[in-house]
Formats: C-alpha cells, structure tokens, sequence
C-alpha cells in the first residue's frame, strides 16, 4: 500500500482478488487496475503482494490460469474463477461479515 | 482434499521450473508494458514511464522465490537435486560405495532369503476356510505323541461337545499304476468326511461319500479313490472324462471318484499328496486280518482332524479332551501306553517343530542385518567427519538444519536402496541354497520363492536399514559450531572425538554380535562333529540299502510267498561278485523308521506303559552290519516257521528289564510280532537307531522267517559304488519278479548325514551368518581405524620427529584395535551363553556354557582384528615427520 493508505491483511486482499474475478476472468495487471477502481482508489495493491497471493490461490484451485490474448494483442497470462473458487469466495464473505460485525460490536462498546 | 490436490500440483510441475521462471517473466514483461502504457497515456514520457513501471515491481528475483515456492515442485524438486548431489558424491568416493554397498546388499540379501523360507513354511496359515479352527489331535503319554487308533478316534467322535466334526489321515506311499506305467507316490487314507471338514470342493467329480468308509460301500462295489490336481494333469493327461477312471494302487483296482485342488492337498508333508483312499481299506481282511479298525493298540493314522464348534473355546475344549481321555481309559484298561489326548493348532502341527529352529535362524539374520548397519552407520559417521567443512560452509551461506539433515538422510536413504536393488538377485541365490540345504522332511519346502512379498520386505528392510544407519550421523551433523567446522578441517577436536567415541562403540558392537554367532557355529559344529564321529554300535560304512514293498495283492500279508521272494532276493544277491553280505531288515538303522510293542517277560507281571523298540531282520543282518554278539547266538537260518519262535535282544533290554540275570532262555510274549512265546537266543551289542540317542533304546529282534512282512529294506555290505549296487539290485530284483520295484537306494552313510539333517542345516546357516558378520566388523574396524589415523597423521609426525620409533607407532595403532576387539569379545562371550543354550535342543553332548566353546572363535576374531588393524598401524609407523607436520 502506499504511504497513507493501511496495509491490508494478506487473507483480506485473497477475498478482494476473487471477488474482482467472480465479475470476469481478467489477466493480472487488469486485476489490479479493477481493485483500485471499485474502491475507488481507497486501495491500492503492490505487485509485490499482487503476484505471490494469485499464485497461492491458483496453487489452491480456486482460480484457473491460461495464457490468452490481451485487448492491445499481447499475449498475457488470464486468470478465472472456478467452481470451488466460487464456493471458497462465499465462505469467505460470510467469514468477512461475521468477523466485522464481531469487531465492530467490541469497538461500539 | 485441497492437500490431495495441492500435493498433485506440485508432482506435475516437477521437473518444470525453468518454464514457470520464464512464464512470470512473460508474465511480468507483459505488466510493465502495459502499466507504462497507462503512464504515458497520461502524459509521462516513455523512459520515464518504463523507469516507474520496472520500479513498482521492485525485487524481481524475491518475487520469483515466491512464485516457485507457491507454484513450483517445493519439496519434491529440493530431495531431487539433493539425490543427486548424493549420487555424485557417492561416485567419486567409488571404492568406499561399493564396499558399503556390498556389505548391506549381503546382509539384506540374507535376510530377505530368510523371511522368504520363513513365510513360506511357518507364517503363511493354512489355505482352508477358518483354518484358526482346525485342530489336529493325536493320543500320548509323558514321553511324546503318537498316533490314534481306530477305535479311539471313534469313542472321541462320540464323546466330544466341543468339536463339530471329527476325521482321521494318514500319509503313506504306495505303487500306483496307470497303463502298465507304475509308480511310487505320496498318498494319504482318510475318513470320508476329510474334505467336507475342510470345506474343500473338488475340481471335478465329487468328494467321498460317508458309507464309503464301510467295507464294500463304494459306488458299484468298486473301491473310490480321490486324486490330486497335479497327478490329474500330469499322468492323466488332464483329461475331461476322468471320474470314472481307474488306477490300480498296490495291486488293487480303484475307481476315481474326484479330483482334489493342489492347494488343498491335505495332509501337508514335504512331498505332495497324490491320491487317498477312504479308511475301508484298513478294514480290508487281507491287511492284518482285518483288525485295524478295532486295535486299540495299534495307533495306525497320523492323528485326528477336528474342527471346533462355533463358539466353544480352545482351552473348554481342552478340558473336554480330559475327560474324554480319562473315561476312554477306565473303560479300555491296558489296551495302549498312550492314554492321553494332545491338542495342537492345524499349523502348530505342521510347522511347530520346524518353526523352533528357523526362529532361531531368523534371529541370527536379524542380528547380521544389525551389525551391518552398524557397520554403515560407522563408515557414514567416519565420511561425515570428513565433511564437516562442507557442512559448515552451506551453514555460515544459510543452509537450514532441517536441509543439510534431509540431505544426510536421503544419501543414506539411497545407499540402502541401492543395497536393497543388489540384494534382490542374490536373495534368489539365497534362497535356493536354503532350499537345498534344509532338512528334506521340511513342510512346504516347495512352495518357499522369491516373490513379491519378499521382494518388498527387501526394499522396506534396505530403506529402514539406510534411515537408521543414517540417522547416527545425521545426528552428530546437526549440533555443530559452524565456526570449529570451518577451521578445524584437518584435526580431531571435540564434536569430533564424540563421533569418534560413538563410532568404537559401534564396533565394539558389531564384535559382540559376531562373537555370538561364532560361538553359536562353534558350538553347533562341535556337536555335528560329536555325532558323526560317535561309535554306534555298527558299521554304516560301504553298506547301501534299498527299500521293497510287496504289493498285498499277489503277496498275502504274513504267506510263504513273502518269505520265498525275500530268500530268492538274498540268494540271487548272494552270488553276485563284489558283495560281502546281505541281508534284509523291517528298517534301515537312522532312516527315521520306528517300531516299538509292549511285551511280557514270562513269570513277571504284565505292564502295558512299557514298550520295546523292534525290528524284524534275517539270519545276517547283525553280520552285514557288524554287531558283535555279547552272549548266546545269533538268529540263524533254521529259526524259521518250523521251528521254535526266537528272539534276540541288546544288551540295554537286558539290563533294563533282566538286570542281572542271565537273558538266555527267558521266554518273551510280544504284544506285536507272533503271538507265541519267543524265547531269547542271545544278547548283541547295543546300536544307537537314532542320530541323537545318547544310550542305546532297548531293542528286540525276532527273525523275519517267522513273521514275514511285505515291506523290507535290502541291506547290502559292498565295495562297489552306490551306481553300481543299484544297477545289481534292480538286476536281482527283476530276477525274482520283474513286477516288484526297489526303491530309495541309499548309502548308510547317507542316512546317517539325513539324520542330521536339521543339525547340518543349521550348521551350514551359523557358518555363513557368522563369516559374514567377521568380514563386516572388520571392514569397520579398518574403516575406522584408518580415519583416525590419517586425522592424526600429523600427531604421529611430531611424535616420530620428537624420537618415536616407528614400531611404537605401530603398536599404539594395533593396540587401540585389539582393545576394541577384546572389549567386544568379551561381552559377546558374556552374551553367548544365554545365547546358545537357545539351541541345546539341536546340540549333542555339547554344554553352551563351556569355556573352551569361546577358546576358537575367540581366537579367530582376535586374529582377524589383527589383521584389520594391521594394515592402518601400518600406515602409522610409515609416517614422515617433515611431509606430515608440513601437511595440513
């Protein structure tokens, strides 16, 4: 993250990296363009954090990569959800919510 | 089952890092581009924009480090390169490889071959269905099992609540012939109900009936036999129309009824069993006058086959065959000695004696196994030494314990494994000079092979053996200061000493062990030595026998034409050049026959718990076997059936039973062998029947002229060959009647090396295992002798060069050897004590705990440490003070 902005939890940036998937399969760069825009620019994600954590999902099975064909014709590397990526993604957006709500309960207090 | 899946990843990208490395390059090369795309879409300038892109990516070659270890092989792709840096390394030191390597794949071998012999005689459980329920019980006495007669088996059946079902065996050979072709086989009587007891079903036709136990009960009056799968293929040709075919056994038509599956070829015996007939042909009146199915004396079957009741215990079952015996006793007085009922598990029965001693040879195997990692293990921890600036280094550059210790164990790991694949083709070799050594009578010889089974338990043994001799040094390479490593390459210092010390007690070890094992050869070899050369009261040499059984149905049982072949036999061998006697006999001294009877000396009491050995034999055979008479007179050729019955006894019964008096004269009623008293003739020379007997049994020999028996051994004292005599007997044979074959030819000398045959077999084994184990701790004891010296080369030099003769040198060098040997011999000695006594049940005449069984292999270990420390004491005395010092 960039000076300013707070760091983001490593399972926290999984679930935002499947959930940008889950709206379409989009090669790495493009998911981290696609992060900053819906948040709108309240995040931004290092490529430093951005590549390890794809990887580690990919290792998992939760999304696929292949190499394809970019907009400007390049080739680059896609990445897409799968099926189980999809279920792990719903747990984890439970997860999220229950840990939030349970967080925020303590802080309100 | 996301490991699984993980785990299936990785294995598929093994082998792939180069193209995961050149993927993310794409991969990032194409992120860069496009991020500097962006940049100067927005109006920075291109160089800056590529400048700003690379830097966002920041430490490329950490990112990769991620990337792989997410992606990549991991651990797999890390014990690979591992395995073979240790793989060259174990290249370039080759001579060191290859002694290791050898000595494991010895022992492993050994092993293996053992465990094969052992698996397939005892371990593996008999093929019947819920064999654990399957007893075998045979009638005793404090002395030992016997048999069961007839009538016992029956009165069991009738009285027993604990077993479902009962039947009776006995093996047996007999002549069976087929189109004029006749052989001698293995086969077996049984009660009809054998096979339903078994729950075996039969290849093709059917099983016995159970009025086929009657006299005559047979379909159609003829008499039912059952044959084997293996005679069915190989002499009937596998034919389809096979029930219904007849063989003639002994002379007498058979129908065949069945064909019995190979595997199921109960009873189990070395050799298998080809045919059986039901129990009515005991009952057949030419066969004793029809009186075995109610002699109670005369325990003729193998024993009884019972299968437990479904839900009673072995132990109430037990306690039933109790009373059973007890009541069969009071209701029968003094009709047999062996009044009690012993009760065996099916297998314990089969194997149980052979099972004594190969847990003994297993044990020894094992302990050779031991001391062969221990070997390695020494020889790894002296290489490890040596390597310790190797370790050193890759520590201070970041190596992590955990790697360098997998590194360890994986090279030693894989030097098993390479034992483990040499040993495979040897333990065949192995195994079949097991085979051929091993005592003929061992159940399930032929079924013992290399197979699968055994071939895993190689490779498991090789792995377990390269972890645990690995797993020493392993040790010692983890608690180390990487900076005494760095420096002190060359010189012993402290981690150093520990592995030193460690590894003396490792041979130490090994020497112990091998003392053992000698002292369990020396021992053995002692007592085969004993029984071979102890006098037995007659002449085996250049004496070979045969054995002639005339088929009942054309000799009677107890008729003159039994009697006239046996004297047209002896007068046709009589005038043949090269013979110096011949004579016939029921049995062969030490062939393992036996016969023995109650008897009656006239005036005294009756007692029915004392039995006799006994033997019918002709007017010769003390002459052919040289037994000297001690009083009185031999049979002669008069004591026929017109003449008075006789007998002649050793001169233990007449101790035993006419102490003091004079026997000749005395008159003897024997419960088998006539009916009308015998009177004693004379009294000859005790001769020991069996191998191991230390006294003589007492004996009594009545003429076989007056109670003929159809089987007979033909003994012949001849100079000739052993191929010469069976080519004059086959000839006289023919002479007397073509259609009577003789059988076993044999040498005397080779029954009596028979006779011992477990003992030579375990003799043979302690020879290799011991010889082997020497070779192994001396290898060590020179392995590690010569590291020490060579670290303390530079010791030796100051030493020479401060006024050190070099034969000082060498004594130090030797002395430190033969201390490490003493030590390990004397607690060896200690050790082998307890050890060998495990074996007294094989030895003859030998004490294990005797001092002067330790005197031999003691001194042959001691002279063999010696020469191992020779060579590096050596090397010692040799040093030059200048190079060495120099040297560093």
């Amino acid at each position: 993250m960039s000076r300013g902005k707070p760091d983001l939890p490593q399972g926290t940036l999984d679930l935002l990296v499947l959930k940008t998937l889950s709206l379409g399969p989009m090669h790495g760069y493009g998911i981290g363009q696609r992060l900053q825009q819906i948040a709108e620019n309240m995040l931004q994600i290092e490529e430093g954090s951005l590549y390890p954590a794809l990887y580690r999902i990919e290792q998992r099975g939760w999304i696929s990569a292949s190499w394809g064909v970019s907009e400007n014709n390049r080739r680059a590397r896609f990445y897409s959800l799968t099926a189980s990526g999809r279920k792990q993604l719903k747990a984890e957006r439970e997860q999220w919510s229950y840990l939030t709500l349970a967080v925020n309960k303590v802080l309100g207090a | 089952m996301n490991f699984l899946h993980v785990f299936w990843k990785r294995l598929l990208a093994f082998g792939k890092s180069e193209s995961i490395h050149s993927e993310m390059d794409e991969e990032f090369a194409f992120h860069i581009q496009k991020k500097a795309e962006d940049l100067r879409s927005r109006g920075v300038s291109e160089a800056e924009a590529f400048r700003i892109a690379s830097a966002s990516f920041g430490r490329q070659i950490s990112l990769h480090e991620e990337g792989i270890a997410a992606r990549g092989a991991g651990v797999l792709e890390d014990c690979w390169r591992d395995l073979h840096f240790s793989l060259r390394l174990l290249a370039k030191s080759r001579a060191r490889t290859l002694i290791l390597v050898a000595t494991l794949a010895v022992s492993i071998a050994m092993s293996a071959a053992m465990f094969g012999v052992f698996r397939a005689v005892v371990l593996r459980p008999l093929p019947f269905d819920d064999a654990e329920s399957l007893f075998i019980l045979h009638q005793a006495n404090r002395t030992g099992r016997g048999g069961v007669s007839y009538p016992h088996y029956r009165d069991w059946k009738a009285a027993s609540s604990a077993f479902g079902d009962m039947a009776v065996f006995s093996s047996g050979d007999a002549i069976v012939s087929v189109n004029e072709r006749a052989e001698r086989l293995a086969g077996a009587t049984i009660s009809a109900n054998v096979f339903a007891l078994l729950r075996v079903s039969p290849l093709r036709g059917r099983l016995f009936r159970p009025e086929e136990d009657r006299l005559g009960g047979g379909e159609g009056g003829e008499r039912p036999v059952l044959i084997s799968e293996g005679y069915w293929r190989s002499r009937m040709g596998s034919r389809e129309d096979i029930v219904g075919q007849h063989v003639s056994v002994d002379g007498f038509p058979f129908r065949i009824a069945g064909v019995i599956p190979s595997r199921f070829a109960f009873p189990f015996a070395s050799r298998p069993i080809s045919f059986w007939t039901t129990v009515a042909v005991d009952a057949e009146p030419f066969y004793y006058g029809g009186s075995i199915p109610s002699s109670r004396g005369y325990p003729r079957y193998d024993g009884v086959l019972a299968r437990l009741r479904r839900g009673a215990t072995a132990s109430a079952a037990e306690a039933d065959l109790k009373r059973i015996a007890a009541a069969v006793e009071k209701a029968n007085p003094g009709t047999t000695t062996l009044n009690d009922i012993v009760m065996l598990k099916a297998l314990d029965d089969l194997v149980g004696d052979t099972r004594a001693y190969l847990q003994i040879l297993y044990g020894a195997v094992l302990a050779v196994l031991l001391v062969s990692c221990a070997n390695a293990s020494t020889l790894f921890l002296v290489t490890a030494l040596s390597r310790r600036r190797e370790f050193g280094i890759r520590s201070a550059l970041g190596a992590q314990p955990s790697r360098l210790l997998r590194q360890v164990l994986l090279e030693n790991t894989c030097l098993g494994l390479l034992s483990g694949l040499l040993a495979i083709p040897l333990s065949y070799a192995l195994v079949t000079l097991c085979v051929a050594l091993a005592p003929p009578e061992t159940p399930r010889l032929a079924d013992v092979r290399v197979d699968a089974v055994v071939f895993l338990y190689a490779l498991g043994i090789s792995l377990l053996t390269g972890l645990l001799a690995g797993c020493l040094p392993a040790l010692f390479s983890m608690r180390r200061d990487v900076q005494t490593d760095l420096r002190t390459a060359g010189q012993l210092a402290d981690g150093s000493r520990a592995s030193m010390r460690a590894g003396a007690i490792l041979i130490v070890a090994q020497i112990a062990v091998c003392t053992v094992l000698a002292c369990g050869a020396g021992v053995l070899a002692q007592s085969f030595l004993r029984v071979l050369n102890t006098p037995r009261g007659f002449d085996p040499h250049s004496v070979t026998t045969a054995t002639i059984d005339l088929p009942i149905s054309h000799y009677p049982q107890g008729s003159n034409r039994v009697r006239n072949y046996y004297r047209s036999l002896i007068r046709e061998l009589e005038k043949q050049p090269g013979i110096a006697s011949v004579s016939i006999a029921e049995r062969v001294p030490l062939s393992g026959g036996m016969n023995n009877t109650t008897f009656q000396i006239a005036g005294r009491e009756r007692s029915n718990l004392i039995t006799t050995d006994l033997c019918f034999v002709d007017e010769h055979y003390f002459d052919t076997l040289r037994i000297p008479l001690v009083s009185g007179r031999l049979i002669r050729f008069s004591d026929d059936e017109k003449h008075p019955p006789v007998a002649v006894v050793n001169r233990a019964f007449a101790q035993r039973f006419l102490s003091g008096e004079s026997a000749e004269g005395k008159f003897l009623k024997l419960g088998w062998g006539g009916d009308a008293p015998k009177q004693i003739v004379g009294v000859i020379a005790d001769l020991k029947n069996k191998a191991f007997d230390i006294q003589a049994a007492p004996q009594v020999y009545v003429p076989a002229a007056q109670f003929p028996n159809n089987g007979m051994a033909v003994l012949i004292r001849t100079s000739s060959s052993l191929h010469d005599a069976v080519i004059i007997l086959r000839q006289a044979a023919s002479r007397v009647d073509p259609s009577v074959p003789v059988d076993r030819v044999k040498t005397l000398d080779e029954y009596l090396v028979l006779s011992v045959a477990t003992q030579r077999f375990l003799l043979a084994l302690f020879i290799l295992f011991a010889g082997s184990t020497v070779l192994i701790a001396a290898i060590g004891l020179y392995g590690l002798l010569a590291y020490a010296t060579q670290k303390r080369y530079r010791e030796f030099g100051i030493r020479m060069a401060l006024g050190s003769r070099p034969a000082q040198l060498l004594q130090l060098v030797l002395r430190q050897g033969l201390i490490l040997a003493a030590v390990g011999i004397a607690i060896g000695s200690l050790l082998a004590v307890p050890a060998t006594r495990l074996m007294s049940q094989w030895l003859y005449e030998t004490r294990p705990g005797d001092w002067h069984n330790l005197v031999l292999p003691g001194t042959v270990l001691l002279a063999t440490a010696f020469a191992a420390s020779f060579f590096p004491a050596r090397r010692a005395s040799r040093v030059d003070p200048l190079l060495a010092i120099r040297a560093e």
